[in-house]
């Protein structure tokens, strides 16, 4: 995850921001917490910008659910370390044979931070919420494969007939057609279950009051300011450490730096690379330093396979090989892995046995000249974001592709604007920061690279029938096909990979700086990705 | 002022600046008033340090290619090491004289190169500010009561929108970012002070009796303006263009602050103190440097204009 | 008072109006042309088509421009000038934390200005022509050459962080020192010249030299005849400065993470909240023309040559 200089997003487009890795350990109680600490004190963590939303259907992004986490909980999330889905406020669920009939048995005697039992009807109004066009939620289209939700989102029925309350503990939730990755959608932060109760007393001032059943309740938001989060005397789970989580926000990512290495924040991230020489040189600082290799995100550039040069696959190919990745992980101070596929390694699907993409410039030349093109023929645009580390990559691209003899001219624009004309089809070659909504691999490969025809996502228009076929194919697969599945989205990653729509270019690593007077540190093996997560996951204590 | 954005400091300040130019224009003894002027200016050693850092800068912008000892889109491998770390400033030669850059530019080809797009903006973005402000400057002192009265009140328009937000909005509507957008943007907006100003001078000018012998006699309205007018104000001209481009300078880096300015990977001094403020505590002359050429610059101008001002003024 | 100056205030007064008026319409109209959709931003980048909808929908994005434009004035006949998209807050409760926060900030910015400027201004003046005059006026150029954000983030790092003498974030009033301090030596220049230029002006006056000839000490000439008069231009160039101060200072507001209208602003054209933009323009706006109207009666009534055509 990338952080904007200026941009209250963290990585591109809400939805790509979202990336719900979270460890479960919600009622599960670790036998590692039985750790010597006290219980009590304040976690402090500082955000550059205001805390967007705390509300579900709010299109809450990667600094809302950093904040919502504590708030809320999801129907089901993921055990410890992993990517597998566990229980939360479903104690337990059972899945149709057919694989579209879920029924979820809800934990009993939880009640919200403001003491209202939590139902089924609950989840049902919260998930509704989510379809029902007035809400506007970015996420809707998520929960459309849920039967009768077409319906209601076009205003023909009244509720949605797929969603039912059987008893006040007992959901079943039907969809139209089987969906692989339906729990990991239920995971999501804008799958959270606020107190309908609150939601319809304040309307549109509700995230001012947002009650939920996660371990902490919100106490205090002055925006812009400072949000505090104190402990949930109702929480139905294990009793969380912290007694209050606090949230500075405003200081950027440099003043952040210097506040924590006064100690006024036990925690930040990710780190600014212009940090990591002061980080490297200084063993005090090295010790707190938490590197998550596993961060679910890739940086690539698409071509836009329709358009001019890029029709010829040798092109895409030569681009491909032009590119110095080592160098762009530099860049990065080394806070990276250099791409060479589209899923980012320890996710599944990930390949671990692929080699690196070779840097080799005299083969894109001698590619090049195959396809046609003489030293200084080919002229392409490319266009990107105006994050300074996005400007940097790219000027680094720039210098590669120059010296195969390709000029480029550079486009920046304020990430709104590109968002706008990437969408508007205006770019044809351009990056995107992918971070997963969720650990499968259809979020990288439905979203971006089959749907050509309804032209949302497929920024490099790749229109593979095979691919095409496998994809949909995989997705529409009950999860308990899970190595089946998995075995199709590689088959089509090798297909992308051979006619190379995009150039991948390294998967970003976070770093985090978390205080040594807490412990225990977390590892590279845990896959934090919100700093709010730490106070309530990692088991972080005071010594 | 809060904010070097050249509109702020244009409204409160030019008429202090330059307010008495040529009070005593009527003076009829001594030496010829051009003459005098530019004795006290060559005799002022703040006009000739402010002269000769201007002179500096527009050498480096002109022999750009000839003066910097790299290019300064070429990114060195030895430039940075495998964990970004960019080079210090070396002190032999052939080496980074002033170390390089995150990306393993020489940063000193690249400041010598960003005097080129600092001048462009500063200058050309002056040019049309100060064109289209002296041209209806001219023009309502010359003009009817009424059309005067419309133009006044649209200069107060002007003068009263939130200048940084419009700056600020009217860059974002050309897409991408352009060295051409931030130069029109600043010289479309930068005009209504002058027009106040020149104003001002200029109906004081057209009530003494020579001009109003041209009116009485029939001389055009073109010629009134360049002939009597324009002459007569041109002092005040010469101090605001002076303040205008250090002011346009400093609003290019501030863009480029904020990410709105030139794009890269043309080398602005404002976008490379950005960089330097990034990675200023494991790389300071990355911050250094560059600063040091946006201060010169800006004091280089700001002298020379207080140096005008002094020599026009008696 | 005669019926001359009521008429032209009540001019002058319309004609503030109608200003502002005709800003939020320029406004509006620019906005439109910036290539941005919010409901694209908020729904991210591979959002069906069908939820962008819903979101415009939501916002009002769907109807033609000056219908919308037509809501703004609605609204703000009742005093409401909208949602934000991004804040998902009224934008009146959001300059409501705003704008105390940015006076906070005018007003200490314009102390140290006028402490500076003043200061150094008439030592200046009074040591003219001299070795410290020039060095002065050197200095203070100087001052004003240096970019503001550059001079914020190294008073950061010095003052707060190694030298810890002032907080490192906040919004308490210890955190208004550095900002302000910081436009203060960037902004002091002016004052400086200005009231520089007006004591050199006034010393070399008539009565000044007629008070001297009238046998009165020195200092008293300086104090009494001089500072008195050299300080109405100060205190003009004061109100009009603040002005702009009050109406959001962007760049130093971002450096130091103060929530004042000018991060308000930088926030919402990044994003093109579009209601939040429309409420800046609007108080920023109504602010110069505020001041601007203040001073120009002020001195219809303080000076009678001024003649009100």
């Amino acid at each position: 995850m990338k952080t904007q200089q200026f941009s209250p997003k963290a990585v591109m487009g809400v939805a790509g921001a979202v990336m719900v890795l979270a460890l479960a350990g919600c009622g599960s109680t670790p036998s590692s917490t039985s750790q010597s600490g006290r219980y009590g004190g304040t976690f402090t963590l500082a955000y550059q910008s205001d805390i967007p939303t705390l509300d579900p259907a709010g299109s809450p992004g990667f600094e809302s659910a950093q904040a919502m986490y504590g708030l809320y909980n999801t129907l089901v999330t993921y055990a410890p370390t992993s990517t597998t889905i566990a229980p939360s406020l479903a104690q337990s669920w059972s899945v149709t044979a057919g694989g579209t009939v879920y029924t979820f048995h809800l934990r009993t005697g939880v009640k919200f931070s403001n003491g209202d039992p939590f139902t089924a009807q609950d989840v049902v109004y919260n998930l509704t919420r989510q379809i029902n066009p007035k809400s506007a939620s970015y996420a809707q289209s998520y929960y459309l494969d849920i039967q009768g939700a077409q319906a209601y989102a076009k205003g023909q029925a009244s509720s949605v007939s797929g969603l039912k309350a059987l008893n006040s503990h007992t959901l079943q939730v039907t969809l139209v057609q089987p969906e692989g990755y339906f729990l990991n959608i239920l995971a999501m932060p804008t799958s959270d279950i606020a107190d309908p109760r609150i939601v319809r007393e304040y309307g549109k001032a509700y995230e001012d009051h947002a009650v939920g059943t996660g371990p902490y309740k919100l106490t205090e938001w002055k925006h812009n300011q400072v949000l505090t989060e104190t402990r949930n005397p109702n929480y139905w789970g294990k009793k969380p450490y912290f007694s209050e989580l606090k949230f500075i926000l405003g200081p950027d990512p440099a003043t952040q730096f210097l506040m924590f290495k006064r100690g006024e924040i036990d925690a930040m991230g990710p780190v600014p690379p212009a940090d990591m020489p002061t980080i490297n040189s200084t063993p005090a600082l090295k010790k707190d330093l938490v590197v998550l290799a596993d961060t679910g995100s890739i940086d690539f550039y698409f071509m836009d396979v329709r358009y001019g040069p890029f029709k010829n696959v040798l092109v895409r190919r030569a681009l491909n090989d032009a590119i110095n990745r080592k160098r762009l992980v530099a860049l990065d101070a080394g806070q990276a892995v250099p791409a060479n596929q589209y899923l980012p390694p320890g996710y599944p699907g990930s390949q671990s046995n692929l080699p690196p993409i070779p840097y080799n410039p005299s083969k894109a030349r001698a590619l090049l000249s195959q396809a046609g093109y003489k030293p200084g023929q080919l002229k392409l645009t490319l266009t990107v974001n105006n994050d300074p580390a996005v400007v940097q990559q790219a000027e680094s691209v720039m210098a590669n592709l120059q010296a195969i003899g390709v000029t480029v001219q550079l486009h920046t624009m304020s990430l709104s604007a590109y968002i706008t004309a990437l969408s508007g089809n205006q770019v044809h070659f351009g990056i995107i920061q992918w971070g997963l909504d969720y650990p499968d691999p259809s979020d990288i490969f439905s979203s971006l690279l089959v749907g050509a025809a309804d032209g949302t996502g497929n920024f490099a228009w790749f229109n593979n029938a095979q691919v095409n076929h496998l994809v949909n194919e995989a997705n529409a697969m009950s999860p308990q096909q899970e190595a089946t599945r998995l075995k199709l989205y590689d088959e089509a990653q090798a297909i992308a990979l051979n006619q190379q729509p995009w150039i991948p270019l390294i998967f970003p690593a976070n770093t985090m700086l978390v205080s040594s007077s807490l412990h225990p540190a977390p590892t590279g093996a845990n896959r934090y990705m919100y700093l709010g997560q730490l106070g309530i996951e990692a088991n972080l204590i005071w010594k | 002022m809060a904010e070097k954005w050249p509109q702020n400091s244009n409204v409160t300040t030019a008429p202090a600046a330059v307010g008495r130019i040529d009070a005593d224009r009527s003076d009829p003894s001594g030496p010829s008033p051009r003459r005098r002027a530019l004795r006290r200016f060559l005799h002022d050693p703040i006009a000739l340090v402010g002269s000769g850092l201007v002179f500096l800068m527009l050498i480096l912008a002109v022999l750009a290619p000839l003066i910097a000892p790299y290019s300064p889109d070429k990114q060195f491998a030895r430039g940075i090491n495998a964990l970004g770390v960019p080079v210090a400033p070396q002190w032999h030669m052939p080496g980074f004289f002033l170390g390089t850059d995150s990306l393993g530019r020489d940063l000193l080809s690249r400041i010598i190169w960003g005097a080129r797009v600092s001048m462009e903006v500063g200058l050309i973005a002056t040019a049309i500010a100060v064109s289209i402000g002296v041209f209806l400057g001219l023009l309502s002192a010359t003009t009817s009561a009424r059309w005067s009265n419309i133009l006044m009140r649209f200069v107060d328009v002007m003068l009263a929108f939130p200048f940084y937000l419009f700056v600020m909005l009217l860059v974002s509507v050309v897409g991408h970012a352009s060295t051409w957008v931030v130069i029109l943007v600043l010289g479309v907006l930068g005009w209504p002070a002058m027009v106040r100003m020149v104003r001002g001078k200029a109906v004081l000018v057209r009530e003494e009796q020579y001009v109003e012998a041209a009116v009485a006699s029939g001389a055009s309205r073109a010629r009134i303006m360049l002939k009597h007018l324009l002459p007569n104000v041109l002092p005040t001209i010469l101090v605001f263009s002076s303040l205008t481009i250090s002011t346009n300078i400093m609003a290019e880096s501030g863009l480029s602050f904020l990410g709105l300015g030139v794009p890269p990977p043309t080398p602005s001094w404002g976008s490379m103190i950005s960089e330097g403020l990034q990675v200023y505590q494991s790389a300071p002359w990355i911050l250094i440097f560059p600063g040091l050429a946006l201060a010169l610059a800006m004091l280089g101008f700001n002298l020379l204009a207080d140096g005008l001002n002094d020599a026009l003024r008696t | 008072m005669n019926r001359n100056i009521w008429d032209y205030i009540g001019r002058r007064v319309l004609w503030a109006l109608l200003t502002v008026f005709g800003i939020t319409i320029i406004n509006f109209a620019v906005i439109y042309l910036v290539p941005v959709n919010p409901a694209q931003v908020i729904a991210g980048i591979h959002a069906p088509h069908q939820t962008v909808l819903n979101i415009e929908r939501a916002l009002g994005l769907t109807q033609p421009i000056w219908v919308q434009y037509g809501i703004f004035l609605w609204h703000l006949l009742h005093l409401n000038l909208g949602y934000s998209y991004f804040a998902h807050r009224p934008v009146m409760q959001m300059i409501g934390q705003a704008l105390p926060n940015t006076m906070r900030l005018g007003v200490a910015a314009l102390v140290a200005e006028l402490l500076i400027g003043v200061t150094v201004g008439y030592i200046a003046a009074f040591h003219s022509p001299g070795f410290l005059d020039r060095f002065l006026s050197i200095a203070a150029i100087g001052g004003m050459s240096v970019p503001n954000y550059w001079l914020g983030t190294m008073f950061i790092y010095l003052f707060a962080y190694r030298f810890p003498i002032f907080p490192l974030y906040g919004q308490g009033w210890a955190n208004l020192v550095l900002p302000a301090l910081t436009i203060g030596i960037t902004g002091a220049a002016w004052y400086m010249r200005l009231l520089r230029t007006e004591i050199l002006e006034i010393v070399h006056a008539n009565y000044v030299r007629t008070a001297r000839a009238k046998g009165v000490s020195e200092r008293r000439v300086a104090i009494r005849h001089v500072t008195r008069n050299a300080l109405i231009p100060v205190i003009t160039l004061a109100g009009m400065d603040l002005a702009g101060l009050l109406s959001g200072v962007v760049i130093i507001e971002t450096v130091f993470g103060w929530p004042g209208i000018g991060l308000m602003t930088w926030t919402a054209v990044q994003n093109l909240d579009i209601p939040t933009i429309m409420g800046v323009v609007l108080v920023a706006s109504s602010l110069i023309v505020l001041f601007n109207l203040v001073v120009d009666v002020l001195y219809a009534f303080l000076d009678p040559r001024i003649r009100y055509d």
